[in-house]
């Protein structure tokens, strides 16, 4: 072993008893003022507590201390403390390593108090020779490009696109359909509680990007192909194109076009021209659906705006972050799933347009006068979607008050109504207003039945004892939830994990709820998983302020534990190439020495796979290098030299 | 659907009901696995009407309106389980019948043409045997009359508890032990009829009172009655009973008289024609009654009209109407008491 003359500070904390209660943290102290190179040994009630802090600044300055340990709660809550700390007293805050003796050892062996003491020991041990074999690093600083790619246009793209403006930073947005809206756009709903309609939100945040020139948006346009790393990627959008180059004063056109297909959710005929949906659209340019058309060219001799000879575009843009909003899609249920497919049967999507546009539920011209609606279809099962697709609930409710000012009777078949928040004061009105409320075990649901015309659902409820009642409607509703959209293509570009449910998946729920594994990628909205409006444009807001904190300084700033390559020791296999998942590893000619490879430190996630497969030793995880990991097993196992 | 049949009936808030279950913990009758009013409500909500009609507890609410004024929706509980009985006095009765009685229309029909029957018959008996103009009827029709009056009724009542039983027996199993069905129907026409043991756990005492008086004032009637009919004299203890009886049927009925009037308590405010017609027949019944102990002459002879008319009235509708609680009550209770649990 090399000669070691660093000088090591180790600080134990009691944590207000919380280790001190069970590790006899007096004799942690003094058995590692006996470790090698510790100069300095002392335990505290709270290591964090401002006098805490100043103890061990105060040691770094007069002790010159080279390292420092704390052995106290998780590095997860304090690392971030004590490396400040370091700096603060001019040490390298990465010459530090935080023992953790609460999580690990007093909170699990409070009955085992002798060996708890002798187990913190060995972690201090081990941290000590961690830090022994330390050396000062880095932070790595990126360049990074101030603007901000955002995928997908509905209200949560919209609104990001909005707040990255509004930090001075350019927004591409990119949306696949050839208008803006998303699924928002296609209910005209009330947005329970702040009584405002979808379509209203929708135009709101249309108008606002309309004010910010520093917006660009891309209809009918995908990610084609994304490059770089944190700061400095490149992505390629297509474009297709919308066939036309303004609107035509013809207002005829859907009828001159003789391609006519039936929507199959609103059942309507639409022609291979894609007029603006609804008032105030964005576009408010028409676009031709190539999926229909077969360019008979009928539509361009009515109208000259009309232009068949576009093609489609590719376009390289260079931006420092991307925000991924591609939404949700409703679920579909199997057929004969609680009798879909069965005339009178519906979803809650379908039973929303028609309240939209009608006021009221009229499946064969008559008015209905009784609906049930049955909820969780597609959500909470023990096989497929478990999770709870949150907005459902309230949305039924919302309808059923509808239906209800309508005269028709609803019946609510639940499982649990989770109407959470401001929403319940939806269930207090519709159940003020009449609707009944069935609850159902999921072991025994409730089926529907068609006979003679005569729709029936039987159901066991809960609330009546479990007997089991026939109630006769006009309509059933099936309550559906959200499920994730199937992106394959965009999956493979963007790299974003995938959860089991099929959403895409943040870091840590709580800690970094829009961040992804991949740097200077984040998620928002339903793409995410379900939410309400609401929580979309939260989401959204908070996706485009994480982006902005990491690029609108003009750089960014990585932790520095990355792999580095010896260039002398590499014998270039391409093992590390192949292996590395975040392909940040590639060929570069080093002066004097010729191809090896060499690690883009923005791109390494520092996981090591490289470090494992690597035939010469010749790549080293900073912070992490065999010897410091082969030390610190040799100590904890008591075996110091 | 049921739920809008029994709100032609009253319970006009029912739609409110969110099934919490207040209703039920603040009775202070309902028991435990024979819960009420919720689970009727839930019944009628859900359209369970065999469940509904099959509910002895029906009959064991004495409308106190505690549940009605603690109902967090203000859906009117007790004016529900008013309803329902309303609504099981029309099932229960043979070939629905009841039902007519029930209807706002044809109710005043039926009790005008009742007492101009009624009226018609006394005046084709009635003889003027001292030729002073003064008809007076003799007491052998009367009799007659009454026994035939009573043997229609007795069938009938018969014939709707045979109903009743069907749709109890459907919701529950009874023992076969013969002396328990009779030690029972003993012990309920004790505590629950002569004595109403149950009803002193409702607050309202004086609404108590005046319940167990009309009750215990048309027993005595009956037994003063008896007496007159065995004897064919009037003696001394019939005339007593008599006088007793009848103080206490216009004490009884003008408090609920009162009640009503002043519109003050839950099961006060609603009360439709059946209702009214129901509680005036009873204190008309008293009044005509003793008064005739004080008039002579023809006044006397008038009120023996009248009297007569009333309470023929009264018995001849009894298995229709409100005046049948007073079995489907004691029933209902008798087979609760003999059901196996």
């Amino acid at each position: 072993m090399q000669k070691n003359d660093k000088k090591i500070g180790v600080y134990v904390c009691h944590c207000g008893g919380n280790i001190s209660d069970v590790v006899d943290v007096k004799k942690v102290s003094e058995e590692a003022s006996k470790m090698k190179n510790v100069a300095v040994a002392r335990d505290y009630m709270f290591m964090c507590s401002e006098a805490g802090q100043k103890m061990i600044e105060d040691d770094v300055k007069s002790l010159k201390l080279d390292a420092v340990v704390v052995a106290a709660c998780s590095p997860k809550l304090h690392e971030l403390t004590f490396r400040n700390v370091i700096k603060r007293a001019g040490g390298n805050p990465y010459m530090y390593y935080h023992a953790n003796i609460r999580e690990q050892v007093s909170w699990v062996h409070e009955h085992e108090k002798e060996k708890a003491t002798e187990k913190a020991i060995r972690e201090v041990r081990a941290a000590v020779a961690y830090v022994a074999n330390s050396e000062p690093l880095e932070k790595i600083t990126v360049r990074a490009e101030k603007s901000v790619l955002i995928v997908g246009g509905g209200i949560a793209g919209m609104r990001a696109a909005i707040d990255i403006a509004d930090m001075g930073m350019n927004a591409f947005l990119v949306e696949k359909q050839p208008f803006l809206g998303g699924m928002t756009a296609k209910f005209d709903q009330e947005i329970f509680p702040y009584g405002k309609g979808s379509l209203k939100l929708v135009n709101d945040l249309i108008e606002e990007l309309k004010k910010r020139h520093i917006i660009v948006v891309f209809t009918n346009a995908e990610l084609e192909e994304l490059s770089g790393y944190i700061g400095n990627f490149l992505a390629k959008i297509r474009i297709k194109p919308r066939f036309f180059k303004e609107s035509c004063k013809d207002s005829n056109l859907e009828s001159i076009c003789p391609k006519k297909v039936i929507d199959p959710e609103t059942k309507e005929v639409r022609s291979a021209i894609m007029m603006p949906p609804f008032e105030g659209a964005y576009p408010e340019v028409p676009a031709i659906d190539t999926n229909i058309c077969d360019f008979c060219g009928q539509c361009a001799k009515a109208c000259s705006a009309i232009d068949l000879s576009q093609k489609e575009e590719i376009l390289e843009i260079k931006i420092g972050a991307v925000i991924v909003a591609t939404g949700f899609e409703t679920y579909t249920p199997k057929q004969g799933e609680f009798g879909y497919g069965t005339e009178g049967v519906i979803t809650l999507s379908t039973l929303t347009k028609i309240l939209s546009k009608k006021g009221y539920l009229a499946l064969d011209g008559k008015k209905a006068k009784s609906v049930a609606m049955i909820y969780c279809v597609g959500s909470r099962q023990e096989k497929g979607n478990q999770y709870c697709s949150r907005y459902c609930c309230s949305a039924a409710l919302e309808a059923a008050i509808s239906l209800q000012k309508a005269g028709t009777r609803v019946f609510h078949i639940y499982r649990d109504i989770r109407s959470y928040g401001k929403n319940e004061i939806l269930y207090e009105k519709a159940s003020i207003g009449g609707s009944l409320f069935l609850k159902y075990n999921p072991d025994s649901p409730p089926t529907v039945i068609k006979n003679g015309g005569k729709l029936t659902v039987k159901v066991k409820d809960l609330l009546t004892e479990g007997k089991e009642v026939d109630l006769d409607v006009d309509a059933v509703v099936l309550v559906t939830g959200m499920v994730p959209r199937e992106n394959e293509k965009l999956n493979s570009i963007i790299k974003v994990s995938v959860g089991k449910d099929g959403f895409y998946q943040e870091v840590h729920p709580k800690l970094k709820p829009v961040e992804t594994m991949i740097s200077g990628i984040f998620i928002c909205g339903t793409a995410q998983g379900p939410k309400m409006a609401v929580e979309s444009i939260c989401s959204a807001s908070a996706a485009a302020a994480k982006a902005a904190s990491l690029i609108l300084k003009g750089y960014t700033e990585l932790e520095p534990f990355v792999a580095t390559v010896d260039p002398n020791l590499c014998s270039l296999s391409g093992d590390c190439i192949k292996e590395c998942p975040y392909n940040a590893i590639y060929v570069y000619e080093y002066e004097g020495i010729g191809k090896k490879a060499k690690v883009n430190e923005a791109v390494c996630k520092g996981c090591g796979a490289c470090v494992a497969v690597c035939p010469n030793g010749a790549i080293q995880l900073m912070g992490l290098r065999n010897i410091q990991i082969e030390n610190m097993i040799v100590n904890a196992g008591g075996f110091n030299d | 659907m049921l739920l809008d049949e029994i709100k032609k009936m009253g319970a006009f808030d029912v739609n409110a009901c969110c099934s919490c279950g207040v209703c039920t913990a603040i009775c202070p009758l309902s028991e435990n696995g024979d819960e009420f009013p919720r689970k009727m409500l839930r019944y009628a909500m859900v359209g369970l009407e065999k469940e509904l009609l099959g509910s002895p507890q029906l009959w064991e609410c004495y409308y106190c309106g505690e549940c009605t004024k603690s109902c967090p929706r203000q859906a009117d509980p007790g004016g529900f389980m008013m309803a329902a009985r309303k609504y099981a006095i029309t099932r229960y009765s043979v070939g629905k019948i009841g039902k007519a009685f029930y209807n706002k229309t044809l109710a005043p029909l039926i009790y005008s043409f009742l007492s101009v029957f009624s009226l018609i018959g006394i005046l084709l008996i009635s003889r003027d045997p001292n030729g002073t103009a003064i008809f007076t009827i003799p007491e052998i029709y009367i009799h007659l009359a009454g026994l035939v009056l009573g043997t229609f009724v007795i069938v009938i009542v018969i014939a709707n508890l045979a109903i009743m039983y069907r749709y109890i027996s459907g919701t529950r199993k009874f023992t076969k032990n013969i002396e328990a069905w009779v030690n029972s129907l003993i012990r309920v026409i004790i505590k629950e009829v002569i004595v109403q043991e149950r009803y002193s756990k409702c607050s309202d005492r004086l609404r108590r009172y005046a319940h167990l008086s009309l009750v215990l004032g048309f027993i005595l009637l009956m037994i003063a009655t008896t007496i007159d009919y065995i004897t064919a004299t009037r003696p001394i203890s019939g005339i007593v009973l008599g006088f007793a009886g009848g103080i206490m049927i216009i004490f009884g009925s003008g408090f609920f008289i009162y009640q009503r009037l002043k519109h003050r308590e839950p099961y006060s405010i609603h009360g439709d024609f059946i209702d009214w017609a129901f509680i005036i027949l009873i204190f008309l019944a008293g009044c005509t009654g003793f008064s005739l102990d004080f008039l002579t002459g023809l006044s006397a002879v008038v009120m023996m009209y009248i009297h007569l008319t009333v309470v023929f009235d009264l018995i001849v509708t009894a298995p229709f109407t409100k005046f049948a609680h007073a079995i489907y009550r004691t029933f209902a209770l008798w087979l609760k008491e003999v059901q196996i649990k």
